[in-house]
Order: C-alpha cells, then sequence, then structure tokens
C-alpha cells in the first residue's frame, strides 16, 4: 500500500540531490541495466515513483540505496538526464540521518571506517582498513589466508607513507552540516 | 610534464600497476611525476555517506594540480571518476564556494584530468615502434569495469557501452583482444567486502564470459576490478582460471618488461600462461 504523504518529499530530494527526479516516466531502463536489482526491495524506477506520491517512510527505509553499487549504469542511461546514482547517495544520507536502520549496516561501517582513514592520515591504508572492519564486525581473523597471501605477493603496504594532515577539512565539513 | 594522482591503492593491493605504470611511461619516456601533498578521493564511501566530503576531498587534489598548472593523469578507475564528478559538480558557483570553504583553496576548475588509458593511448605509434616482444595468438578479454567510462554528464575518452581503447593497446601490444560482452559490468566493488556472496558472484561471472569467449587472459586498468576478478577466482579454487593482469603489465611485456618488473609474480591467479607465451619480435 502506497501511504502518500506530501508533496514535499519530492521537493525535499530534488533540493537536496539537484536531481529533476519529478521527470522519471517510468520507463525502466535504469531497472533493466542494475546489476543489484536483485536485491533491491524496491526498483529505482519503483523508488521514484514513491519519491512522486510523497512516501516517505517507505523510501527512506527501504534497502535499495544501500544495495546500490554505484556502478552509474542508470545514471549514463536514463532518457530525462536523472544521475540516479546521486539521488541514492542523498537518500542513503537522508535516511541515516532521521535513524532509519540500514539495511546493510556492515557497509555503512564500512564506509564510516574507511572515511575516519581518510580523516586520521590522508590515505587509506588497507591493512588498517581491513583491520578495524574486521574488529568492528567482531571477526578479527576473517580473510587471514587472504591477507597472508596478498602480504607475501607483495600486494599489501605496511607502512604507508605520510600525507597532509585532512582533519581541518573533514572538521569544515562537518560544520557546514 | 603531467603529475600523477596514484591514489591509496596503487602502493598497496595494486602495487603491480603502479610498478608497471612507471616502468612503461619511464620506457616510453612519458614524464609524469607524482602529484606532491596528494590526499584519498574519498572514494564510494565519501560519496555513499556525506556529499561535501564526496566533493572536497578530490577538491583539494585539483587544487593542487591547478596550482602547479599542470595536467592530473588518474590511473584508478574510481579515483578518476570521483575526481572528473567533482570537477563538473564545481561548475556551480554556490557548490565552488561552499566547497572552497571546506578546503581552505580557491580552485577554478581549470586542470585536465586524463586517465591512463588516454595517456597510453596518444602512444600507440610509439609503443609499436619500440615493440620488442611478440604476444602472437595470446587471446585478450579486455575489462573496463564501471567508473573509467561512465561518468555521468562528462564527455569520456571512449565510448560508454562499448569502449574500445584497451582493445587498441593490446593489439598495439602484439597480442589479440577478443570480442566479448561482458566488458564494462559491474565487478561488484566494495560488495567482496561487505556482502562477499554477491561480488563473488558477479566477478565469476564476469570471469566466465571472458573464459567461454575463449580468452586466455583478462586486462583491466581499475584496481578494485583486478582484484576482484583475481579473488574470486583464488576463493572460488577454479581449475580453469584466467589470470587478471593490468594493461599496463600487458604493454610492459611488448616493450620487452621482465616478469620481475612488472610484479608478474604478485597475482592470486598465476601469470604463467602469460608470460611462456612472451617470444621476441622477429
Amino acid at each position: 500500500m502506497v501511504r502518500a504523504q506530501s508533496l514535499g518529499f519530492l521537493e525535499e530530494i530534488e533540493a537536496r540531490s539537484g536531481e529533476p527526479v519529478r521527470r522519471c516516466f517510468q520507463c525502466d531502463r535504469c531497472a533493466t541495466g542494475c546489476p543489484m536489482i536483485a536485491q533491491m526491495q524496491h526498483a529505482p524506477n519503483e523508488l521514484f515513483r514513491l519519491i512522486q506520491l510523497g512516501d516517505r517512510e517507505t523510501v527512506l527505509s527501504s534497502n535499495t540505496f544501500w544495495f546500490c553499487v554505484s556502478c552509474y549504469t542508470c545514471s549514463v542511461r536514463c532518457p530525462n538526464d536523472i544521475d540516479i546514482v546521486h539521488v541514492m547517495d542523498t537518500l542513503r544520507e537522508l535516511s541515516l540521518k532521521e535513524g532509519f536502520s540500514p539495511a546493510l549496516p556492515q557497509a555503512r561501517d564500512f564506509h564510516r571506517i574507511f572515511l575516519d582513514c581518510v580523516r586520521r592520515r590522508g590515505r587509506v591504508s588497507e591493512l588498517e582498513l581491513m583491520a578495524r572492519y574486521n574488529l568492528k564486525l567482531k571477526k578479527p581473523f576473517a580473510r587471514l589466508a587472504l591477507g597472508w597471501e596478498l602480504l607475501r605477493k607483495g600486494r599489501l603496504e605496511l607502512w604507508p607513507k605520510r600525507a597532509p594532515s585532512v582533519r581541518k577539512l573533514f572538521q569544515h565539513a562537518k560544520e557546514q552540516r | 610534464m603531467m603529475r600523477f594522482y596514484p591514489g591509496c591503492t596503487l602502493s598497496s593491493s595494486a602495487r603491480p600497476y603502479g610498478r608497471s605504470i612507471s616502468w612503461v611511461c619511464e620506457r616510453l619516456g612519458i614524464e609524469i611525476e607524482e602529484l606532491p601533498g596528494w590526499t584519498c578521493c574519498g572514494a564510494t564511501s565519501a560519496h555513499a555517506l556525506n556529499k561535501d566530503l564526496s566533493y572536497a576531498l578530490p577538491a583539494r587534489n585539483l587544487a593542487i594540480a591547478q596550482g602547479l598548472g599542470d595536467d592530473l593523469v588518474v590511473a584508478c578507475s574510481a579515483c578518476y571518476s570521483r575526481l572528473k564528478i567533482a570537477q563538473r559538480a564545481l561548475e556551480s558557483p554556490q557548490t565552488r564556494e561552499r566547497i572552497s570553504a571546506i578546503i581552505e583553496r580557491s580552485f577554478d576548475g581549470q586542470v585536465q584530468i586524463k586517465n591512463i588509458l588516454e595517456v597510453l593511448g596518444a602512444q600507440m605509434s610509439r609503443i609499436q615502434r619500440e615493440r620488442t616482444k611478440a604476444l602472437e595468438g595470446l587471446k585478450v578479454a579486455c575489462y573496463y569495469g564501471c567508473l573509467a567510462t561512465r561518468i555521468p554528464r562528462v564527455a569520456g575518452f571512449d565510448d560508454r557501452e562499448n569502449p574500445t581503447m584497451m582493445e587498441r593497446l593490446v593489439s598495439t601490444a602484439g597480442a589479440t583482444p577478443i570480442e566479448w560482452p561482458a566488458k564494462t559490468s559491474c565487478c561488484g566493488a566494495s560488495f567482496s567486502v561487505v556482502h562477499e556472496a554477491i561480488a563473488l558472484k558477479m566477478s565469476a561471472q564476469i570471469v566466465e564470459m571472458a573464459r567461454r569467449a575463449g580468452a586466455d587472459v583478462l586486462v583491466t586498468s581499475c584496481p578494485f576490478c583486478q582484484y576482484n576478478l583475481d579473488w574470486a577466482q583464488w576463493q572460488l579454487n577454479q581449475s580453469h582460471a584466467v589470470p587478471v593482469l593490468f594493461i599496463t603489465q600487458l604493454v610492459g611485456l611488448g616493450l620487452g618488461g621482465s616478469e620481475r618488473e612488472l610484479m608478474l609474480g604478485s597475482h592470486l591467479v598465476g601469470t604463467e600462461k602469460v608470460a611462456c607465451r612472451v617470444q621476441t619480435r622477429s
């Protein structure tokens, strides 16, 4: 059932994303090219229709934007020139801000840890990223064999070079919100 | 001179890419120097969670390049995509003002961002001339993945749905590119970390497609694609594995680079099948 609420939601998403979501006329090209469609509760075009109808609750609690892999197939194929991936980003950010529980909490955690690695060192050390992610998931020994194999073959950097600090940049970005 | 933005992976999981790029550029006399003080582009994580950071992190690097007045060469498809997308977004005066305040630098967008494939593509006649080895009959499936060619509202260096730059490079390097249908399919990207089963299936399908089309080897220009296709086969322990090389490793082989110089021993799926096909050009 569609819980139509307000037209304000469409305007809000359009303002936040800068994308003309109202133009979507259900051609289905996004869904047809989407490699993640099998995982999604709502196809991108279905989600867009729900946005147009103002069903905030259903949209923001959908798993669709968590399973979006950002391959940009839909964005470059949309005949109405809607950057669909960017709308997915907007919805994910808003859904977290409004306290909806993420369909893939481990993806949220991964991205947060990734960004914290960048904040602290300016660049990402894959070793640090994976170690912290494993700890967060309480699986400290996950992928140990893979890690060893990569290390043995010279494909894991143990001591990354120092990069300039971006802590201030992160601080300013936080203040802007 | 051009400035090189290596991104975080080229000294780690994509070290053979970084190493083979340096080798090929030196061999061809392409002058590239690492962008001083570069920092992470934010990759998928920034645009997944924080729009401002997804523009500010690339913009910081673009501002450095602009200050130097040099073109910026990018090898990693994700970095390339994020830098291009940020540059496009910063065309809006409001966004530019907002992001300039965050990065405490001014930026007017006047930087040429070039993909490594573009840079190598411009050297095709040199590669042809200077090639010392033959890779006769080596069938190569060129795999582009998503982000090198699919950038919304930005004119790319190649066709979005059917890019051919790598095929041309492979021919120039003396091997045989094959036609196959999955060259711009998605490998699953970071799902190989956050939801293994999904990425495993996506990557394995791509490899299977290449194998059925008769490929001896896959080549790519994207670090994450290389890792995922390599990892999926290692994980599944397949008997008919297809080695996954970086395009610069293959070009390097044609130009006479050794297995050690091009780090051919660093792959999860062994590359012996490729190395043994290298012959001296007659």
